[in-house]
């Protein structure tokens, strides 16, 4: 083939620079702008291997070789030219032009197949953007790790605290599902935090609503607040009333997250406030009801605070027409004058009270007695801060005072006369007791005398008369005696014991039998009777009783005499019985008189003074004495006394 | 020795005759002083006034003082007397109708050493009087004698 062989020859074509016709500056204009390009397409791939060399990571960078390989072939046919301009070359010229366009051709073409991958590769700009995204990213990551620990340490910090506080307090989610609850909240309601974590609040605590749920909710949603009281069951029964308050959490975008509870245990306090209102309303009926005092209070200046039913009552008017008026308005003109109002309130900030009695006015002019207490009230600071005022309307007290101060002044005229008179009595009885028996010793002494010394001048019928004489003299001074005795009961002092009753007949009974022991008497005596008496004056009545029985049953072949205790129309009387010569019961009223004698002297001898005394006795220890019986059947004197109590 | 004297104080002259009756029965033929009140019983003790001179190493064995007297009663004598050294301890019976707790109390209380209500029935005051002068003139030793 011709072209292999003619590659390097010139082949008798003329050089290029023929061509230009040797034109110097058209020759070189040529060869300098070649050259340039050559330079340049000699330079760019050594820029482009070391640009390769550095970016390791640069996909397609076998097409920068390409691109070398065509921007050198490119060089070479620039190249190319110059040396054509003198050496005809143009084979060689024409082959280097073949591998440039190979070149060319071969990288255009790869470049078509390789572009729509190359344009998914982002640029330097989008690259950076994306770096930069995900480096905001990566930023924004990191910042909500670390919030997220702080708050998560907050949190832990927050839930010790819960746990410091008395409140229970707890967090529970929109469901109203228990998130938390603190230690407070575990020791109120008996449930731990891990037995009631996800579980309905109002189903762990029956929560008990003081008005809809749905209201209340509605009110913490709308103001993120709602506080009030609730009634939560507790575990181990019963139940606790909670002072209340809920506050709505929101989240970073201000929405609702959950619902944070805390609740104060007042059940105490509750039952205490209730104790203490119903203790306060039941006060204030209990005073408004009462009839029989007026009731009232006052400020610290005296003026009306309250008025009750009492104070409407006593004084007239209606609490309308004194409420706010000042209380002086009660008091008489005079009174006003005098400020006596004025003074009752200060005598009562003084001394804490004032107590007086005096006149009062009612609404109609009347007048009425008053017995006012006023109380000044102090508050626990011990500031005044008004006065209580309690009136009676003792009007009717007053009268039957002022009555009874009349009639104590009688008493006391009457006392004073019946002393003058008592006195006067025991003088006479002293008289008597020594004046009256001194005449009756001399009639005795001398008749004694009379019959001997003179006995042989008194026949038979004088010596008789003389004795008759004696024994008048001497029954005139048993008489004398037995008065003394009677008015001697009457004006003793008694003084009252317990006595027993039985012992001190069985003594008077012995007493009896030693005087004349020669008789014969049954005598049965109830043991262990006892009385309140006094045992001097008990005893005389013991001694005409016992001696009477004693006496009337002389004249018995088997007397008998009984003393014992008796139920007589449900009362208990100490009786004495005997079987002597009884009385009359026509006569019974007369028994106790003095000097009634219901028989001869001849019969039974007595001055009839015994039964008297017995009665002033019993009298003066407030019983009573009867008698029943029947003539010639026997005697019953029954007598009653305080008994002594069990 | 001393004739031994009972001083009786006695405004009634009954009851003195009685008493010097029942005295004489009993055969007690001492010496009777009588004094008719009081103030004459202090006079004749003390050789005072009346009896002013009296030989008053002359002392009663017993003085029988009834209570109601003129002048000075029986408690205001005894009293005189038990205040006073000299008759301090001379035996004195009151001898009285009275029979008041009173007087029984009041006497005992001034000193008397003994106290005898009179009877009305004369057999029983002259066994009284019997036993009176039987007990304070024969056996009773009378406390060693002091100068009046």
């Amino acid at each position: 083939m011709e072209f292999p062989r003619h590659l390097f020859s010139s082949g008798g074509f003329q050089p290029h620079g023929f061509c230009y016709q040797w034109n110097t500056g058209l020759v070189w204009l040529n060869v300098l702008s070649d050259l340039l390009i050559a330079l340049a397409y000699f330079g760019i791939p050594l820029i482009l291997l070391r640009f390769i060399r550095k970016r390791k990571d640069l996909p397609f960078s076998w097409i920068f070789g390409l691109f070398g390989v065509f921007i050198i072939a490119c060089g070479a046919t620039h190249l190319m030219e110059v040396w054509n301009l003198w050496h005809a070359q143009y084979w060689l010229a024409g082959a280097i032009k073949t591998v440039t366009a190979a070149a060319s051709v071969g990288t255009a073409a790869l470049l078509v197949k390789v572009v729509p991958q190359a344009l998914e590769i982002p640029s330097a700009r989008q690259w950076k953007e994306a770096n930069e995204a995900l480096k905001k990213v990566v930023q924004e990551h990191e910042s909500a790790e670390v919030e997220l620990r702080l708050r998560e340490a907050s949190y832990r910090e927050i839930a010790e605290l819960l746990d410091l506080t008395h409140d229970a307090i707890f967090v529970r989610n929109l469901e109203n599902e228990i998130v938390h609850w603190n230690e407070a909240a575990e020791k109120l309601y008996g449930w731990k935090v891990e037995e009631v974590r996800g579980r309905k609040t109002h189903d762990v605590l029956g929560t008990v609503f003081p008005k809809p749920r749905e209201e209340i909710e509605a009110t913490l949603f709308k103001d993120g607040y709602w506080e009030g009281e609730l009634v939560h069951q507790l575990r181990r029964g019963g139940f606790a009333i909670v002072s209340s308050r809920w506050a709505l959490r929101t989240d970073d975008h201000g929405k609702p997250a959950a619902i944070l509870e805390s609740n104060r245990d007042i059940t105490q306090r509750k039952k205490a406030d209730d104790e203490l209102r119903l203790s306060e309303e039941r006060f204030r009926l209990l005073v408004s009801g009462v009839r029989d005092y007026a009731i009232v209070t006052l400020d610290p200046e005296g003026y009306v605070t309250s008025w009750n039913t009492g104070a409407e009552r006593i004084k007239g008017y209606s609490a309308e027409e004194v409420m706010g008026k000042h209380f002086s308005m009660f008091f008489s003109e005079e009174d006003i004058k005098q400020d006596k109002a004025g003074t009752e309130l200060k005598i009562a900030i003084q001394q804490g009270r004032c107590e007086e009695e005096g006149w009062r006015v009612r609404k109609d002019g009347t007048h009425f007695w008053a017995s006012v207490v006023v109380t000044a009230l102090h508050n626990e600071k011990g500031r005044l801060y008004g006065f209580g005022k309690i009136t009676r309307d003792i009007t009717e007290r007053k009268r039957a005072e002022s009555a009874l101060a009349r009639k104590q002044e009688e008493l006391a005229g009457s006392i004073a006369e019946l002393n003058a008179t008592n006195k006067e009595l025991e003088a006479f009885s002293y008289s008597v007791s020594h004046d009256l028996r001194a005449p009756l010793r001399t009639i005795d002494g001398f008749s004694l005398a009379l019959l001997e010394d003179y006995s042989d001048k008194l026949d038979a019928e004088g010596k008789k008369h003389l004795d008759r004489v004696r024994a008048a003299t001497q029954k005139m001074g048993a008489l004398i005696d037995d008065l003394l005795n009677l008015s001697r009961v009457t004006r003793a002092n008694m003084r009252l014991e317990k006595v027993d009753v039985s012992s001190a007949a069985e003594e008077v009974i012995e007493e009896l039998q030693k005087s004349q022991p020669g008789r014969r008497v049954e005598c049965s005596i109830e043991k262990g009777l006892e009385a309140m008496a006094d045992s001097h004056l008990l005893r005389v009545v013991l001694v005409n009783l016992l001696g009477n029985a004693w006496k009337f049953t002389s004249k018995r072949d088997s007397a008998h005499i009984e003393f014992g205790k008796t139920q007589n129309n449900g009362s208990s009387a100490f009786f004495v019985r005997d079987n002597g010569a009884g009385f009359d019961p026509a006569y019974a009223d007369r028994l106790f008189g003095a000097f009634q004698r219901l028989h001869a002297m001849t019969e039974f001898p007595g001055t009839g003074i015994g039964l008297a005394t017995v009665q002033r006795i019993i009298n003066r220890h407030g019983g009573q004495i009867w008698a029943e019986g029947q003539a010639g059947q026997g005697a019953t004197f029954y007598f009653t006394l305080q008994t002594v109590n069990p | 020795m001393k004739e031994k004297i009972i001083l009786l104080v006695e405004d009634n002259p009954d009851d003195e005759a009685l008493m010097v009756r029942a005295l004489k029965n009993n055969n007690i033929l001492n010496q009777i002083a009588v004094a008719r009140d009081g103030v004459e019983a202090i006079e004749y003790l003390f050789a005072e006034g009346a009896y002013a001179g009296r030989d008053t190493s002359v002392v009663p064995e017993v003085i029988l003082l009834d209570l109601k007297l003129p002048k000075l009663d029986g408690l205001g004598v005894l009293r005189r007397l038990r205040a006073d050294p000299r008759t301090k301890l001379l035996p004195v019976v009151l001898l009285t109708s009275s029979n008041e707790e009173e007087d029984r109390l009041n006497g005992y209380g001034l000193g008397a050493n003994s106290y005898v209500r009179k009877p009305v029935d004369f057999d029983q005051f002259r066994e009284a009087i019997r036993q009176l002068s039987l007990y304070w003139l024969v056996w009773n030793e009378t406390p060693p004698a002091r100068r009046i």
